[in-house]
């Protein structure tokens, strides 16, 4: 097997070089493209979350873009309202979301297909009319300011400040989900995304694997959510409505359905994209969006990873280990 | 339920199964021994199928139609498909189920579920102990798809391979768990004579070496009357025959059940 | 005070229904549910006010053509995002049509804009009506009266007619039907024209009394939902008493127990009726085939 140190030798060496770019960003381009950075490693967290949802298991839930606005404002509320610091309460309100995503499995499991799906359009409409009208609590449709994470170390600018603490954590998610996905747990899931009843002949408990599964996405949302709020030092409602959704839906299916490093890739495409066609395009941003969407679904459902990976440039990210 | 229960390894009492107006099972009762093979046939829809979707608990009798199913003692009824996996029963699908987006072995894999690890998060909590038994798992796969002599196969994806090869990696992953009772629901539909061949040798080496239990639902009738040591007939839902293969070769209930009343004999 | 807030919930309701009712031929005869219907209600609106204001057709000529312009669009989005996609099963169908809502929607908006636009109703002149000393708003009663007659007209279609008939037989099952012959893709063709047909109906008759806005197709896609869920989403007269029974409930449960109620009141009806009785009132329970 020599022949295969060779290539694993330059992909090592190219995996260092490459984190090595990544670390070095911030002192390099401008405060602009470090906050799309930023939001780029955010975005991955919470689509890693929702592929392990669909992807994986194969559950079509609208349900992420309510955990990914519960998270921020839980985290939110709580560092303002309660003056409790960040590094507490982006944990709180990634639990109390995860929590949310384990009540969230509870009707997940007697509903199917769309059924499921519009359970959760209606949770996610109906998270949006709380944060809408519980003004009290929320502050309403205004939204409401949200106080740097001070670290002092790298500001100004305020996004090379955070971009490290994003960074790890994107990296440990990539880390955990890999291990997650390569082990009994995928494995599971998959089987109860192809065919329920053959997982339950092959003694997996679908209620098990499909509360892990919910959960897990409003883990990741929330820890994302929170980041988010502290990234945009603002939270509003809009911008957990239907067409975060979209978009997160959209990252997921560019990248591929069911990989890794397809939610790596669709998630960075799919930040910068907008972003690029910024200025006379703004009002375009649904179109954009939407024909992104009906192209992958329609022609390339397999997402850009399971595209190479048919072309056999890149190995199937397999589930042992 | 008594010393009986130790010889016979499946017992079923009166088992009816209703779809609406039609009785898909009539009153079944039926026991089966430790280490036999048993076969099932009858003409279609006469509720094979249903039969063993009753023991794997996907169907369940109402109550008011009462009915017993046990296994080594344990009611069947009381227990949902997965719990039913577990103490030991496997099986396989007539519609080919083999997992899609998955290779061999990581199908085979998957059929080790209840056995890999401590929980599903023991990778963080103990990687170690999880690595060790990951690759115990993959030794027993690899294990199991030299039995069926499909082992080179395992790293290509399952659905790229012949249908013959994806009806053994199924029965590989059901075997891998180690079942004491293994039903068979059609296993030979759609092989050609060789793979028949091949199939009965396994179903014998499995009797042997592996001491399983099996409940056979075919229509291959070479296969079945070769293989089983008894016979039970289906038809229309209720059991019109049971003895030995050469005795129910013979029966003309059965023999009307697939082929029609003959008025001249 | 009941029965204005009854008929103007059987008002609403019929439209309901209807939108409800657009949906779910589309799950019964292709198993897909089309979450762009939304939008095609809401293109049913922005239509009529742009053949009738803004290039100044004729009322009753306006509204034809943009129920026709609608259902050209469904055919389209039925050969652009279904028929390819047709083997791939039900998450990548409906998640074309999550793409095709989007799309229309960013393409209403470009068009027309942030503004809300307003649409004239057909009794202009009329004051409300007195009646046994209730007064309703004619508005609604024209409303009511033109739901319940093109539900009556898609009954018959579906019960008496041999295109009807035909629809029916593949809805209940697409490979018995091209064994007898039908050419299923034409079926689905007309599935899609005459589903978003129906959502353009709603949309003009909503037009008038409601401004119309961009994003409004998502808050009837969800009462369609509920209306759907309520009756059985399989079940053309569940949607359709479900549709009625939501608009009057909604109406009333607003008004005597809490205003806050009309916005959520589909989102109660979707948890609650899933959660208990999945089926709906007058659905059928699916047996799973091993």
């Amino acid at each position: 097997m020599t022949f295969v140190n060779k290539s694993s030798l330059s992909k090592k060496i190219a995996s260092i070089s490459f984190f090595i770019i990544i670390c070095a960003l911030p002192f390099v381009v401008d405060r602009y493209v470090l906050y799309v950075i930023n939001l780029i490693f955010i975005n991955i967290i919470v689509c890693l979350g929702l592929n392990v949802l669909l992807g994986y298991g194969g559950q079509f839930a609208f349900s992420n873009a309510a955990f990914y606005g519960i998270g921020a404002y839980t985290s939110a509320l709580l560092t303002t309202r309660l003056l409790i610091p960040y590094w507490l309460s982006i944990p709180i309100g990634a639990i109390f979301t995860a929590f949310i995503g384990l009540l969230i499995a509870l009707p997940a499991l007697r509903l199917k297909g769309v059924y499921l799906a519009i359970i959760t359009i209606g949770f996610t409409h109906l998270t949006l009319w709380v944060f809408l009208h519980w003004v009290k609590v929320t502050h309403g449709g205004g939204g409401f300011e949200v106080p740097p994470l001070v670290l002092g170390v790298f500001a100004p600018p305020y996004e090379k400040d955070i971009y490290y603490i994003t960074l790890a954590i994107a990296i440990l998610a990539v880390l955990f989900t890999y291990k997650l996905i390569r082990s009994k747990v995928g494995r599971a899931l998959v089987a109860i995304r192809e065919n329920e009843i053959v997982a339950q002949a092959l003694a997996i408990n679908i209620t098990t694997y499909k509360m892990i599964a919910f959960t897990y996405s409003g883990l990741l949302a929330g820890i994302s959510g929170g980041l988010f709020a502290i990234l945009l030092r603002f939270c509003f409602p809009e911008n957990f409505d239907l067409f975060q959704m979209v978009m997160q839906f959209a990252m997921i299916m560019v990248g591929g359905l069911g990989s890794v490093m397809g939610t790596l890739i669709g998630a960075s495409i799919v930040t910068i994209l907008p972003e690029l066609l910024r200025g006379p395009f703004t009002a375009y941003m649904e179109i954009l969006f939407g024909a992104l969407l009906l192209f992958f679904t329609v022609f390339m459902p397999e997402g850009i990873f399971g595209f190479i990976k048919k072309k056999g440039w890149v190995k199937r990210e397999s589930l042992c280990t | 339920m008594g010393a009986d229960s130790d010889h016979n390894n499946l017992m079923i009492k009166d088992v009816t199964i209703r779809f609406g107006g039609l009785i898909a099972l009539n009153r079944i009762s039926m026991e089966i021994k430790d280490g036999e093979i048993r076969g099932l046939i009858g003409p279609n829809g006469s509720g094979k199928t249903t039969m063993l979707n009753v023991i794997s608990g996907i169907y369940r009798p109402v109550r008011e139609d009462g009915g017993l199913v046990y296994f080594q003692g344990k009611d069947l009824l009381k227990l949902k498909p997965h719990e039913i996996a577990i103490i030991g029963i496997g099986r396989t699908f007539q519609n080919l189920c083999i997992l899609k987006g998955m290779t061999v072995l990581e199908n085979v894999l998957t059929g080790l579920h209840k056995t890999i690890g401590t929980g599903d998060f023991s990778f963080i909590l103990s990687p170690r102990k999880t690595r060790s038994m990951e690759e115990q798992a993959k030794d027993k796969a690899f294990e199991i798809l030299k039995f069926i002599r499909m082992d080179s196969y395992w790293n290509h994806i399952a659905t790229d391979l012949s249908f013959g090869n994806q009806r053994l990696v199924e029965l590989a992953r059901t075997l891998v768990g180690n079942p004491t009772l293994l039903l068979l629901d059609e296993p030979a539909a759609g092989l050609s004579e060789a793979e028949v061949k091949l199939l009965h040798d396994l179903l014998k080496k499995i009797q042997q070496e592996k001491r399983a239990t099996i409940l056979l639902v075919e229509h291959v009738m070479d296969l079945v009357m070769e293989v089983s040591d008894i016979v039970t007939v289906f038809d229309f839902g209720a059991k019109i025959a049971e003895n030995e293969p050469i005795e129910v070769k013979r029966d003309p209930k059965v023999i009307e059940a697939y082929f029609g009343k003959n008025e001249e004999t | 005070m009941f029965w204005e807030l009854f008929t103007t919930g059987l008002g609403w309701g019929g439209l309901y229904a209807l939108v409800g009712l657009g949906m779910v031929i589309m799950v019964k005869a292709t198993d897909v549910v089309n979450f762009a219907h939304g939008e095609l209600f809401m293109l049913g609106g922005f239509l009529a006010y742009a053949f009738y204001e803004t290039f100044g057709l004729p009322y009753y000529l306006a509204i034809a053509c943009t129920i026709m312009l609608v259902a050209l669009i469904g055919l389209a989005m039925e050969r652009i995002g279904f028929r390819p996609i047709i083997a791939s099963g039900g998450v990548v169908l409906c998640m074309a049509t999550v793409a095709f809502s989007v799309l229309l929607k960013g393409v209403s908006r470009s068009i027309w804009g942030k503004e809300f636009l307003t649409f004239p109703p057909i009794f202009s002149a009329f004051k409300s009506l007195e009646f046994f000393n209730i007064s309703l708003n004619p508005q609604y009663l024209l409303i009511l009266g033109l739901t319940l007659a093109i539900i009556f007209v898609v009954v018959i279609f579906f019960g008496y007619t041999k295109l009807g008939k035909i629809m029916r037989a593949t809805s209940e099952s697409q490979r018995g039907a091209a064994l007898v012959g039908i050419n299923v893709g034409s079926v689905f063709c007309l599935t899609w024209g005459l589903s978003a047909a129906l959502g353009a109906i709603a949309g003009v008759l909503i037009a008038p009394i409601t401004l119309l806005f961009p994003d409004m197709g998502v808050k009837f896609l969800i009462k369609g939902f509920a209306a759907a869920v309520l009756g059985g989403f399989t079940s053309i007269p569940g949607v359709i008493v479900g549709g009625f029974l939501m608009g009057v409930m909604e109406n009333l449960a607003g008004f005597y127990i809490w205003t806050a109620l009309t916005d959520i009141f589909s989102f109660l009806v979707i948890f609650i009726v899933l959660l208990i009785k999945p089926t709906g009132l007058l659905g059928e329970k699916i047996i799973i085939k091993v």
